[in-house]
Order: structure tokens, then C-alpha cells, then sequence
């Protein structure tokens, strides 16, 4: 194995007051796509709902030692998808306060094995921008994670522009993690369960990133760094057409500059979930090992699989040393080893 | 020489676009109801000609390109926005005016059949009638119909029909579902920039994971765009389909990737990107690739170039240019073509 720094950048934990809250959310009738998921977690029947939910919670004790046994050196930590976003603002807003209060207390106890990034309640964007500012500057948190849509809501949105001015004001990104689709458009996806990580977490996520770059938003927000998963949730692959469309396209914002050069410029891509060595070089390729990092998902997905592929797919070591640790040191501003 | 079959170009009928004007007066707010009263109100005029054109001057256009045939596909969505018995009728008045234009031009256009399938039973009878009395050489199916999808039961016998009949089945873009496309119209994302291939590649996902394809093993989907997305996700297609695995274990243990590989080639059209193109190479092999231009809405000198530039094995280059096309499709190759 080659020794360096290993940095993972979407892995997720979960606190018990959170968890109590979605169930007690489905228990109402919440009819969002994520219920089914959560409410299969939460009944705890197969071995899958009983690992994960149990190494959601753990935040020091298993993780620590899963993390020693694999030389990972760091988790970039956030609040378990769908964060608070599908509970009531009044709900949401104490609860990711006292989530992240959480967070930066574990960060603390553990400096170099954890990093932290910021939940937020977007339904409530002025109480969001305080809580990034508050984050950031007091608790040291080093970005913003948001899942997706809220409440079939996107980031676009002038609603949300309080969110974005904060966090460019602060030079921290944003990471869009994955949910499954917007009520609206859920309907086709849930007869075979493609609303979940199968295909329905890309197509939402990536229609969050493809309506962030043609937006305009990243005109108005030039230094902003907007962070997908899995490779970029399908965007790489349909640069090439989605730029060719823009050009011949109507209806949509006025741009300064390409789709692809605000995708290369504005956004990072980590490689949670996304173990196939073609899809990692053509990234290298299309975006550079500078916009890439390493991810596991934990504790979703497995981190032995996740350090298998980065150990030995084929590409250059300075890539390898890029994607495992340089990019999240200068992207989430992590201090040397 | 390299012989050059473009296989997913569109023409309209009179009839069709006429159809459309209503419907675009009729204040449907159906994403592709909208798209095609821009079209017809005037904005779009040089693409009306050359949709409507089936002689002279497409042929002309090909002779231009270096384009030796065409594969010709009513224009989406077809008849799929018609009441079913209406549009079963659109559908067999466009086979035959389809089939006259490949009689004009046997060795320049050869044609996939237009069905209404939410007629199921006029859509197998025009398949029959589109293959025996016509000679045409597959389907197109313009993604969903009302909403609705061709795993669902009621679609059944024309993938049953497809199957025993050795019909391609390529699934054509349209925009998401009215009800499900408001994320994308938004920003207007519902149409080729990204709607068309999100729609499509669930539709493709749902034949993937529903099981139909082990109940047909031997139909063939054609999906354009590179695969409309599946092949990026191939890896993680097989992950998570391992976690959910009572899904497939129904009906089989095999995995996402084996059914893409098995019943799923892909076309170029709107997709002249070197890197896609080698990465789907690497994925699903040279032999399951086909080129388009997806004539008139794109340039068929820059699908020539595309494709004729990249640095490729010749045999994948002719392979991929139109001896696929001939195979899958069954066109006589130019040796027997008197």
C-alpha cells in the first residue's frame, strides 16, 4: 500500500434526536420519496437497516476503529441525508443547530481524524445564512452540506440567495448531497425502488447541479465551490451535450462563460460510491485530479471497497495524492498532517 | 469505403404537424405539446422542411455529408400524444407514407415503425402489417406514453411481438411526464439539454430492473445518446442492485450490467464527444455502438467529423458507421445490393 493521507470526504452520522424526528415525520404521513427508505431503516429488518443504523449513530467507538484498521486517516462528516429538510422550519432550525454544536464537539475531541461541515434547514434560508456564519466562524465547521431539494424546492430559487451569500462571503462550499426525487417528479421512479441510490439519487442530484450551473447563480457568486458526489451525480458524462445544447438553447439565463468552464471552475466532484476506474480517468481527464476527492459514503457503502479501488486503480500518483487528500486540504481548508 | 447509416433521423407528416397545431392551440401544457407550438408557430421553419422533406432535398443533404443511408423515425413524440384509435390510424398513414419514400429510395432511407402503444393490440398489428406489407425494420417508441411505461403489463405483447418478430425497439426521447417535468421546465431543462435523457434513461432503468427483460431475453432496445446515461452508471447500477437484490432475484440473479450488455445497443445521436464515445467503448464494446446524426435537429457535418476524426481501430470505425446499423437492423450490406 502506498502510505499517504487518506482523506474521506461524504461520510455521514446520524443523532438520535434526528433520527426520531423523521420517524415520528413518516409516523404523521410524511409522503416525501425518502419515507420508504427511512421507514425500512427505521423497522430495522435486515441485516443492511440494523449495520448501518447502528454505525450512523456511532460516532467514535466503531467508526475510530474502522478507520484505524483501513489507515484512514480523516472523515469529512455531515448530518445523514435528508438532514432536517423534511421537518417543519421551527423544528428544523434548533435541530441542525444542536447537530452541528454536536459535530463541532466531536471535531474537537478528535481534530485530526474528523472534519465537520455545517447542516442547515433551508426552509428557513435567513436562519440558514446566520447558521453558516455561526458554523464556520464559531464552531469551525468547514462547509455546508444540503441534500437536494427541499420540500421540492431548488437552490436557484431566489428564496435561497441568503445561503449562497454566505457562504461565498465565507469561502466555504457546498456540498449537494443526494435524496431521492421531488414529490413531482418521484412518481415514475418508485414502482422497481429507483427513487434511492439506484438511479433516482443521481437524477435528482444531478438536475440540482444542472439547474445551479445554467442558473446563473454562478455569475453572481463567481468564487462559490458547489461539491457533488458519485462522480459528479452523471454531470461529467453530458458536458460536451449540455454545452452544445446551451449554445443552441433559449429560454434559459444569459451566461458570461460555458457550461463546462463553470462545471471545471466552480464545482468538485468526490468519488463516493463510484468504483469504476474508467469513470474516475475520464473525470481526470475532463476536470483534473484538483477537482476531485476520495470518498466512501461511510456507512453506507464499505470503506474496504472504497480504499480497494483508490489503492489500485491505474492512474498517476500525483493524481492518487490529489484525489486521496491535496483537493479536500484546499477545498475544505484542512490543515497538514 | 466506409459505408455511413445515420440511425436515428426524424421526419414529420403534414398530417402530424397539423395535429400538433391544434394541440398547441388547445393550451395542453405538456412540456413537448409546448416545444412543438414554438416549432409550428413559425420559429423553426427551416427544421419543418426538412422534416416533411422525404426526397430531393434530404438526399441531397446526405449526398453533402457523405451520408449513404438514413434510418428514419417519425418525429417525437409520434402519435403518443393522440387519443389510441386516433393515433393507431396517424400511425399506419405514417408507415405508409414512409414506406413510399423507402420504395422512391431503396439503397438511401430504411425506416422503424410508428405504433401508438397505449393501443396495445393495434400496436402489434401494425407492427405485423409494418414488417410483412412495408419492410420496415423495427420500432420506435417515443419514451412514455400518458405517463405510463413499457414495463407496465399492458405493454406486454408489443414486446412480445417485438421479440418473436426480431424488432428493435428503440426508445426515443420526449420530455418527462407533464406532471412529473416541473423541476425541469423551470430553468428549460425538460427538453435535449437535460429532460430528454433523464426521461429516457429511467425508462430504460425501469425495463432494466423490471424483469421484463429476462421475460424477453431476446429483445433488442436501441436507446440514442450514448445510452442515455446507463452506461456511466454501469458500476453502481450492479452495487446497488446487490443491496436491493430481492428486486431482480424475482425473476433472475443477473445483474443490471448483464441486461444492458444483453438486450441494449446505443446510438451516437447528439453525442459527438470523443471521450463519451471511448468510454462507452471500454463499457459495452464496439459492436453495440451505432452512429447518428439525429437529422434535422443536429448537424450532420459535425457527426461526420466527429466520427470520422476519432483515432479508432477501422474495423470499430466501420463498425460503429454502419456495419452494426446493417447487422441490427438487418439492412443488406452494399456487397448485395445490386
Amino acid at each position: 500500500m502506498t502510505v499517504t493521507r487518506r482523506i474521506a470526504t461524504e461520510e455521514a452520522f446520524a443523532t438520535p434526536e434526528q433520527m426520531d424526528a423523521i420517524e415520528r415525520a413518516i409516523a404523521g404521513g410524511a409522503r416525501d420519496a425518502d419515507s420508504p427508505f427511512w421507514s425500512m431503516m427505521a423497522r430495522g429488518q435486515t441485516p443492511f437497516a440494523q449495520r448501518v443504523m447502528r454505525q450512523l449513530l456511532d460516532l467514535e467507538e466503531e467508526r475510530l476503529a474502522i478507520m484505524d484498521a483501513h489507515g484512514v486517516d480523516m472523515h469529512v462528516l455531515a448530518l445523514t441525508s435528508p438532514g432536517v429538510q423534511t421537518l417543519p422550519a421551527r423544528d428544523a432550525v434548533p435541530l441542525a443547530a444542536r447537530s452541528n454544536d454536536l459535530l463541532a464537539a466531536l471535531v474537537k475531541r478528535h481534530p485530526t481524524r474528523f472534519a465537520g461541515l455545517a447542516t442547515i434547514a433551508p426552509q428557513a434560508p435567513d436562519d440558514a445564512a446566520r447558521e453558516i456564519e455561526r458554523a464556520v466562524t464559531t464552531l469551525g465547521l468547514k462547509g455546508v452540506m444540503i441534500n437536494s431539494h427541499t420540500n421540492g424546492d431548488y437552490l436557484d430559487e431566489e428564496k435561497f440567495l441568503p445561503i449562497f451569500e454566505a457562504a461565498h462571503a465565507l469561502g466555504v462550499p457546498i456540498y449537494i448531497h443526494p435524496r431521492a426525487p421531488s414529490a413531482d417528479m418521484a412518481g415514475p421512479f418508485l414502482k422497481y425502488g429507483l427513487e434511492t441510490a439506484i438511479w433516482g439519487y443521481g437524477a435528482e442530484t444531478g438536475l440540482h447541479g444542472v439547474r445551479l450551473l445554467v442558473s446563473g447563480l454562478l455569475d453572481r457568486f463567481p468564487r462559490l465551490k458547489i461539491i457533488l458526489g458519485h462522480m459528479g451525480e452523471g454531470i461529467p458524462f453530458w458536458l460536451w451535450r449540455l454545452d452544445y445544447m446551451h449554445r443552441h438553447g433559449h429560454g434559459r439565463p444569459r451566461l458570461e462563460r460555458s457550461i463546462t468552464d463553470y462545471f471545471r471552475d466552480n464545482f468538485a466532484i468526490t468519488t463516493s460510491g463510484m468504483h469504476g476506474p474508467e469513470a474516475l480517468r475520464f473525470c481526470i481527464e475532463l476536470l483534473g485530479s484538483g477537482n476531485i476527492m476520495w470518498a466512501i459514503d461511510y456507512p453506507y457503502q464499505e470503506t474496504p471497497g472504497a480504499l480497494e479501488f483508490m489503492e489500485t486503480v491505474e492512474i498517476a500518483e500525483t493524481d492518487r495524492a490529489n484525489i486521496y487528500h491535496r483537493t479536500a486540504e484546499r477545498i475544505f481548508g484542512i490543515g497538514p498532517a | 469505403m466506409t459505408r455511413r447509416i445515420a440511425t436515428e433521423e426524424a421526419f414529420a407528416t403534414p398530417e402530424q404537424l397539423a395535429a400538433y397545431r391544434l394541440l398547441g392551440e388547445s393550451g395542453w401544457t405538456d412540456p413537448d405539446v409546448q416545444f412543438w407550438r414554438n416549432v409550428v408557430a413559425g420559429h423553426f421553419d427551416d427544421i419543418v422542411a426538412r422534416l416533411l422533406d422525404l426526397g430531393e432535398g434530404r438526399i441531397a443533404d446526405m449526398d453533402w455529408h457523405g451520408i449513404d443511408m438514413q434510418l428514419l423515425l417519425l418525429t417525437s413524440p409520434g402519435v403518443q400524444l393522440f387519443a389510441p384509435a386516433r393515433a393507431s390510424e396517424m400511425a399506419r398513414a405514417s408507415n405508409d407514407l414512409l414506406a413510399g419514400a423507402i420504395a422512391r429510395h431503396p439503397a438511401r432511407f430504411a425506416g422503424l415503425a410508428t405504433i401508438a402503444p397505449h393501443d396495445p393490440a393495434g400496436a402489434v398489428r401494425e407492427m405485423e402489417r409494418a414488417v410483412r406489407d412495408l419492410g420496415l425494420r423495427g420500432v420506435v417508441v417515443n419514451s412514455h406514453t400518458g405517463g405510463r411505461y413499457l414495463d407496465e403489463p399492458a405493454f406486454w405483447p408489443i414486446l412480445e411481438t417485438a421479440e418473436a418478430m426480431d424488432l428493435p425497439i428503440y426508445i426515443h426521447p420526449r420530455s418527462p411526464p407533464q406532471n412529473a417535468a416541473a423541476a425541469y421546465a423551470a430553468l428549460s431543462l425538460d427538453g435535449g439539454i437535460w429532460g430528454y435523457a433523464a426521461e429516457t434513461g429511467l425508462h430504460a432503468m425501469r425495463l432494466v430492473m423490471s424483469g421484463v427483460l429476462a421475460r424477453y431475453p431476446s429483445l433488442k432496445i436501441v436507446l440514442g445518446h450514448l445510452g442515455e446515461g446507463l452506461p456511466w452508471w454501469l458500476y453502481r447500477l450492479d452495487y446497488m442492485a446487490g443491496l436491493q437484490s430481492r428486486r431482480l432475484s424475482r425473476e433472475t440473479n443477473r445483474k443490471p450490467s448483464d441486461y444492458i450488455r444483453q438486450n441494449i445497443w446505443i446510438t451516437t445521436s447528439g453525442m459527438n464527444d470523443a471521450d463519451a464515445l471511448r468510454f462507452c467503448l471500454a463499457k459495452l464494446g464496439p459492436e453495440r455502438i451505432l452512429w447518428a446524426v439525429d437529422y434535422p435537429y443536429q448537424e450532420a457535418a459535425e457527426a461526420v467529423a466527429f466520427l470520422d476524426g476519432m483515432d479508432l481501430p477501422a474495423a470499430h470505425k466501420t463498425a460503429i458507421f454502419g456495419a452494426n446499423a446493417e447487422r441490427l437492423f438487418r439492412i443488406a450490406s452494399l456487397e448485395t445490393t445490386p
